[in-house]
């Protein structure tokens, strides 16, 4: 369905500088400079498969997605798109991707949903029958029958995510691309678009390229991930694999009887609701337990898995991973 | 259901149709706007009448112009200048291109001149509806000498649509700038006010000098506004007009693959980062 060798795209960009002097000089004499933003990406990924892309603000994520999708001319490299250059934008190409920005709109805010959705009936071609069965079986699926004729502008952030999802697939597009599509959104609208997209890749076999800062988003819809630092790609595989690397470690969390110097000095640091948080290798937690509690007073404890989102987090900061 | 090959070759014009639709109903949406356009236009041709009847007073003629016919051509040129000049889609598309939400179009199997130019006329298609009406009223107002006859008609509409046509592609040519210029507004305004200097629509290119007439009708200038009218008035002879309409037309095709080159670099120039 999809491979990429060697993808580049590198950016020319100039620093405006800080003060007035400085922006009166680059406004005369320009200085620009090259940034890669996506340096030598290489992977393939299979039809009907989804395939989560993650990585910090600035990574590269957004520009490798605008490349499949044929938004950017890559600056070195190839791809092949379901035996298509998706730069060339050619109208067969762009008849079998959907794609949902969830930072940029692409439906016509001034007018209704279904006004919009006209517009893609005429565009992609869809038969009158097919558009009213579809139209009636996603907006079902998606609960938006009773807002298709609400202007758009007038929608709540996710309801207008559920329209645009709607649109982008309504050509029954074989790859569909999100780019944070969860984005904003509470947590009640994450999950409807989370149940939808499954039940996309499980009865239409649609390919899904989706980022997302939500980890729960990757770990839910995602069996494999790329981890893409600096415009690298870091990691393909599964999620639980990535933070593997960072080796089994288990949080210890608790509150003490009166405060002190005590837990800082065992390693610990104090969260902002008021706990104390210690982190320690899976095998040593016996040993730091009798630690601490030989150390202190403790009120409350419990020993959890740290979180996903942080563990990935500090794999970012880190900005490499460990073999 | 149609033949696929029907399909395949009528895509263009339905993808334009469609986003015609769109447009139309999306400037329908703003009624304020609408009617303050509706009543700049009225005034401002009003404004260059009662201009123009001041300095007459005085002179009776200007180069074969008198009261009745300047207002009747400040009239007509108004018109068709109300239809061809485009400020807003143009600086709307450009800051798209600049924002990078132009992607909402590139990402469809629809042409983004199709978007442009369905856009542009679906704003100007109700600002004509509402206008014409106004400048109807000015005949009960004061009394035209404007009887045209069919020919002229037809010329009109014949030179009206090369108008439209030369407008179309100037104006995608402009949007284009936006690729390599990210402040591409004042390419627009530059544009727009030599149009109204040099297109005929503030008075006939005939009150200015000889050699100026000469060179500007080697520019696409005289054919937005200038020849359309004159047809309509009846100022323009049959074998010009033919003359006339060929060279238009053969502006419009280099402008056509002016344009088609042009976007083919544009369109490996976006360069959006983030989001």
């Amino acid at each position: 369905m999809i491979k990429v060798q060697g993808l580049t795209k590198i950016y020319r960009k100039y620093d405006a500088g800080d003060g007035l002097v400085a922006m009166a000089r680059n406004f005369a004499l320009r200085r620009y400079e090259n940034v890669a933003a996506v340096e030598g990406v290489s992977f393939s990924i299979e039809a009907g498969s989804c395939v989560g892309l993650l990585g910090a603000n600035g990574a590269g994520k957004t520009t490798l997605v605008k490349m499949l999708a044929g938004l950017l001319v890559p600056s070195g490299g190839e791809a092949q798109v379901m035996n298509e250059v998706p730069w060339h934008r050619h109208n067969s190409y762009l008849r079998q991707i959907g794609v949902v920005m969830g930072q940029r709109q692409q439906l016509w805010i001034d007018v209704s949903a279904r006004e919009n959705l006209r517009l893609g009936q005429v565009v992609y071609d869809i038969a009158p029958a097919e558009f009213k069965t579809r139209l009636k079986s996603l907006s079902e699926m998606l609960e938006v029958e009773r807002l298709l004729d609400v202007q758009v502008r007038k929608l709540s952030l996710g309801e207008k995510m559920k329209m645009e999802l709607l649109a982008a697939l309504l050509h029954r597009p074989r790859l569909l691309f999100l780019d944070e599509p969860t984005i904003g959104l509470d947590v009640v609208a994450q999950n409807r678009i989370r149940e939808f997209i499954r039940s996309r890749v499980r009865e239409d076999g649609v390919t899904v390229l989706l980022t997302s800062h939500y980890m729960k988003d990757l770990e839910e819809l995602c069996p494999r991930v790329f981890l893409i630092q600096s415009g690298k790609l870091l990691h393909d595989g599964p999620l639980s694999t990535l933070v593997g690397r960072l080796g089994d470690v288990k949080r210890i969390s608790f509150t003490v009887a009166e405060a002190g110097p005590v837990p800082q000095a065992l390693g610990a640091r104090q969260g902002e609701d008021g706990r104390f948080y210690l982190e320690v290798p899976a095998k040593e937690v016996p040993v730091a337990l009798r630690r601490l509690m030989n150390a202190v007073n403790v009120d409350d404890l419990s020993v959890t898995a740290p979180p996903m989102e942080e563990r990935v987090r500090q794999i970012m900061q880190q900005g490499r991973v460990s073999e | 259901m149609k033949p696929r090959w029907w399909r395949v070759l009528s895509a263009p014009a339905r993808n334009f149709l469609a986003q015609l639709r769109l447009s139309f109903v999306s400037a329908l949406q703003y009624r304020t706007d609408y009617l303050l356009t509706v009543f700049s236009v009225a005034v401002s041709a009003g404004v260059e009448i009662a201009l123009w009847q001041l300095v007459l007073k005085k002179t009776g003629q200007v180069r074969g112009y008198g009261l009745a016919d300047l207002i009747v051509y400040l009239i007509v040129a108004n018109v068709i200048s109300m239809m061809c000049v485009n400020w807003e889609s143009v600086l709307d598309m450009s800051e798209e291109i600049r924002q990078g939400s132009v992607s909402r179009h590139l990402l469809k199997p629809i042409s983004l001149f199709s978007v442009a130019t369905g856009d542009w006329l679906a704003r100007k298609i109700p600002v004509m509806l509402g206008a014409l009406p106004v400048f109807a009223g000015l005949h009960h107002w004061i009394p035209l000498q404007f009887h045209p006859h069919f020919n002229h008609v037809l010329m009109f509409f014949a030179l009206l649509a090369t108008s439209l046509w030369l407008s179309a592609e100037i104006y995608f040519l402009i949007i284009m700038t936006a690729f390599w210029l990210s402040e591409n507004q004042g390419v627009a305004i530059g544009f727009n006010v030599l149009r109204w200097g040099f297109a005929g629509t503030a008075f006939p290119l005939a009150f200015y000098p000889g050699l100026l007439v000469k060179f500007l009708d080697a520019t696409p200038m005289p054919y937005f506004v200038y020849y359309p009218t004159l047809a309509l008035l009846g100022r323009l002879p049959t074998e010009e007009f033919f003359l006339k309409f060929l060279y238009a037309v053969f502006i419009g095709c280099a402008l056509s693959f002016n344009r088609w080159a042009t976007w083919q670099a544009a369109e490996r120039r976006l360069q959006t980062v983030g989001g």
